[in-house]
């Protein structure tokens, strides 16, 4: 029998999913459960398994192509005999009329017609417009144009069965008149970057937001850590600085419930009923992922460590699923490793507020007319001014700090 | 049935201001009559050229024979193998004979004359003679003359190699081209239509004369090309009207000449509209047609924005009936129909491409 293959389903909120790559081709025997294809989403990059076991009889969607979910996109047949018949389901689904080696079509006929009388000897055209799969269907002068103005004919929606020169000039940029010299390198935007685009664009353009600093003494924490490293039971849990921040602000976001909310357009805020933290992860020159530790207000600090280990090691490889990134409700955000004490961070839509956290700087502070070295670290939190004001922005704020300046509260 | 023995002018062609209109075969006669004038060795042969119906079928030689006279007005027998090639002699031994066929089908006769001897010899002789020879006839469908008296056979001309072949759509180009002719020192077959003889247009008086080998825009138009030959630049031209109601420009190119043949205006045109329509009379298969498709594209690949399409004749005997034989030519409608889909968007590449 003939197995559909679809774009499957990977998270709640996935509508489609790009074929990053085909692992089999039509031919190859494939176990149920076995990768069948790469699937990218918004989130993440996934190993799609096979639905059967049988032999790929065809792969009905390109590597690069963007399907929505539930979309056939491969076939697979129990024997090497289906294979035509898969290939005739094909045809039907594409509208086409079967396909038959007998009744491949001539052009030059004979010219004697059945009835002996010498006929037009032209077979007539099938005029059936289908593409092969993988080929784009432009004029000539469409691909001259799209080559000039460098527009990818691939992204080009045809008026007609083929991409023609209109085509291309609806879509071809009016021209820039770069300065001599300056053309420089157009770069193509990867997924996440589309995707960071839009989202920070949305926020910097849609949601009044507002940052607020102070400076927090992490000594305590700095020192709680090595205790916690050691580990009470001999356990030897790392824990790190990060943990704890995810851990107080956790704590004080399940004080302050309107911090963990959403505006929602027209309706009002919508106050949510977990805390789910998202962290802002650096991918080096791949730009940025921000996989989240879910019910992060439930977690006891170990707990909490190992989580943030486990989702900041999968991202940077890239073995994380899509619900690893669903579902955030606040994102923590920092640069401390690369040495900037401060900045802006921007809200993330449709959360309400982000936290920046800056590095720790060696400061000397006042204790009781004493001079003494302390350990100190900004932290930057913006907020959403639709849902929070300032003095209750810099409540929760202060609760943050408060809670990291003593950390015993935070392994209790 | 849509033979346009038009008296009147056909689109484009009107009087010039303060100029003067001919038909098509008064401006042919206009110009035997002045090369005869100029050059005492333009002689004619052919049959019925002098004395009956007083110059040929369509009046063409009308008033030669009175006054050349009949060693330089010459009726022939029915024997085209045998004037043809003793046209061809007296062209080698100095003289500039014009023949001519009563219809082009019975040129098959003097096949041998045409491609074997008159086409090759200068090629054989090293270059060293002259064929001052014009081989004229009336060709094409549309009078209802049946099967072996509608025929055009451009093809078979422009296939074989030593021939100039001319084929003139207006009047004044059926002047200035066949004066051209008479002056050429290489043989040439002169393809009119017999469709085409009552047309009028403006015909520049005294020497007027057109260059082999230079193709002529009759309309501009930025949305396709439409390259005619013959007649059919008269019906593309009606076309054109049809189509510029509902916003398409059609350009109407005519080569004027097949050999030599001007790919570089072909090429310019689809430069500027991106699609080529290539019409003729003669059946589809093998036609001109596909020789000026094949070059164009060759030319002009990148510019394509649509396949070319041919409108042509069926691959089929011309029928005698009328109304068959008007399904068997293309039609002015059949252009607008073919430019229309070129415009609006033709169907994807055919099957069996796939």
């Amino acid at each position: 029998m003939i197995h559909e293959v679809t774009m499957p389903v990977l998270g709640l909120t996935m509508e489609q999913g790009v074929i990053v790559a085909w692992l089999k081709e039509p031919g190859d025997a494939i176990e149920a459960g076995e990768t069948l294809f790469m699937v990218e989403t918004d989130k993440a990059t996934s190993d799609a398994p096979s639905p059967a076991t049988g032999i790929v009889a065809t792969l009905l969607k390109a590597e690069g192509d963007t399907v929505p979910v539930g979309t056939v996109i491969a076939l697979l047949v129990d024997t090497a005999e289906e294979i035509a018949a898969a290939q005739a389901w094909q045809d039907a689904a594409a509208g086409l009329p079967a396909a038959s080696p007998a009744a491949a079509p001539t052009k030059t006929g004979s010219d004697t017609a059945p009835d002996g009388a010498v006929s037009d000897g032209t077979a007539p055209a099938d005029e059936s417009p289908s593409a092969s799969p993988g080929r784009v269907l432009a004029s000539p002068r469409a691909r001259a144009l799209a080559r000039e103005t460098g527009v990818d004919l691939a992204a080009v929606h045809p008026s007609g069965s083929r991409i023609t020169e209109k085509d291309v000039r609806a879509m071809a940029q009016p021209p820039a008149s770069p300065a001599p010299g300056s053309a420089g390198e157009l770069r193509k935007l990867s997924r996440t970057r589309k995707i960071i685009a839009e989202r920070m664009t949305l926020s910097a353009t849609t949601i009044p937001q507002v940052t607020y600093t102070l400076r927090c003494d992490a000594t305590d924490a700095m020192a709680l850590r090595r205790t916690l490293k050691a580990g009470p039971g001999g356990e030897r849990t790392a824990v790190s600085l990060d943990a704890l921040i995810v851990k107080a602000a956790a704590r004080a976001l399940a004080d302050f419930p309107l911090v963990n909310s959403q505006w929602a357009e027209g309706e009002g805020i919508r106050v949510l009923p977990e805390v789910n933290i998202a962290v802002a992860v650096d991918l080096d020159d791949k730009g940025l992922v921000i996989p989240v530790i879910h019910a992060a207000d439930t977690l006891d600090i170990r707990a909490t460590a190992a989580e943030l280990d486990r989702l900041v090691a999968g991202a940077k490889a890239g073995k994380l699923g899509p619900d690893d990134y669903a579902g955030g409700t606040f994102t923590i955000t920092s640069l401390a490793s690369l040495g900037v004490e401060s900045f802006n961070p921007i809200v993330v839509p449709p959360q309400a507020a982000i936290l920046g956290v800056g590095a720790l700087v060696p400061t000397p502070v006042f204790q009781q007319d004493q001079v003494v070295k302390r350990r100190m670290l900004a932290l930057s939190l913006t907020t959403d001014h639709r849902i929070l004001d300032g003095a209750p922005s810099a409540r929760f704020l202060s609760r943050i700090r408060d809670l990291l300046e003593q950390p015993a509260k935070l392994v209790e | 049935m849509s033979a346009p023995h038009g008296q009147a002018p056909a689109p484009g062609q009107g009087p010039a201001a303060g100029g003067r209109t001919l038909t098509y075969a008064q401006a042919l006669n206009e110009a035997l009559r002045e090369e005869m004038h100029r050059d005492p060795a333009v002689m004619l042969m052919g049959e019925d050229i002098g004395v009956w119906g007083g110059g040929g079928v369509f009046g063409v030689t009308r008033g030669l024979l009175d006054e050349f006279g009949a060693d330089r007005v010459r009726d022939t027998p029915i024997s085209e193998a045998g004037f043809t090639g003793l046209g061809l002699g007296a062209a080698l031994a100095g003289l500039r004979p014009v023949v001519e066929y009563m219809y082009i089908d019975f040129a098959m006769l003097a096949m041998d004359q045409i491609c074997n001897q008159a086409a090759k010899i200068r090629w054989m002789l090293g270059g060293n003679v002259d064929v001052p020879l014009v081989i004229r006839a009336q060709q094409g469908a549309g009078r209802g003359n049946g099967p072996q008296h509608s025929q055009s056979l451009e093809a078979w001309f422009t296939h074989n190699p030593g021939l100039v072949v001319a084929m003139p759509s207006t009047p004044r180009d059926a002047k200035g081209l066949l004066k051209t002719a008479i002056r050429s020192n290489d043989p040439v077959v002169f393809l009119e239509h017999k469709l085409l003889y009552g047309v009028s247009g403006p015909v520049p008086e005294g020497d007027h004369t057109v260059p082999f080998g230079q193709a002529n825009v009759l309309r501009e138009g930025k949305d396709l090309t439409c390259v005619a030959l013959s007649l059919m630049n008269q019906k593309a031209l009606e076309a054109a009207d049809v189509l510029a109601a509902e916003g398409i420009e059609m350009e109407v190119l005519d080569p004027r000449t097949l050999v030599p043949y001007d790919r570089a205006a072909v090429a310019r045109s689809i430069a500027k509209t991106g699609r080529l329509l290539v019409t003729h009379q003669a059946p589809e298969r093998a036609g001109v047609g596909a020789e000026i498709v094949a070059c164009a594209l060759e030319d002009a690949f990148d510019y394509f924005d649509a396949p070319p399409a041919r409108v042509c004749g069926k691959n089929i005997p011309i029928p005698y009936n009328m109304d068959l034989e008007a399904a068997v030519i293309p039609q002015v409608a059949d252009l607008v129909e073919a430019a229309r889909r070129l415009v609006h968007g033709s169907p994807a590449t055919k099957g069996w491409a796939q």
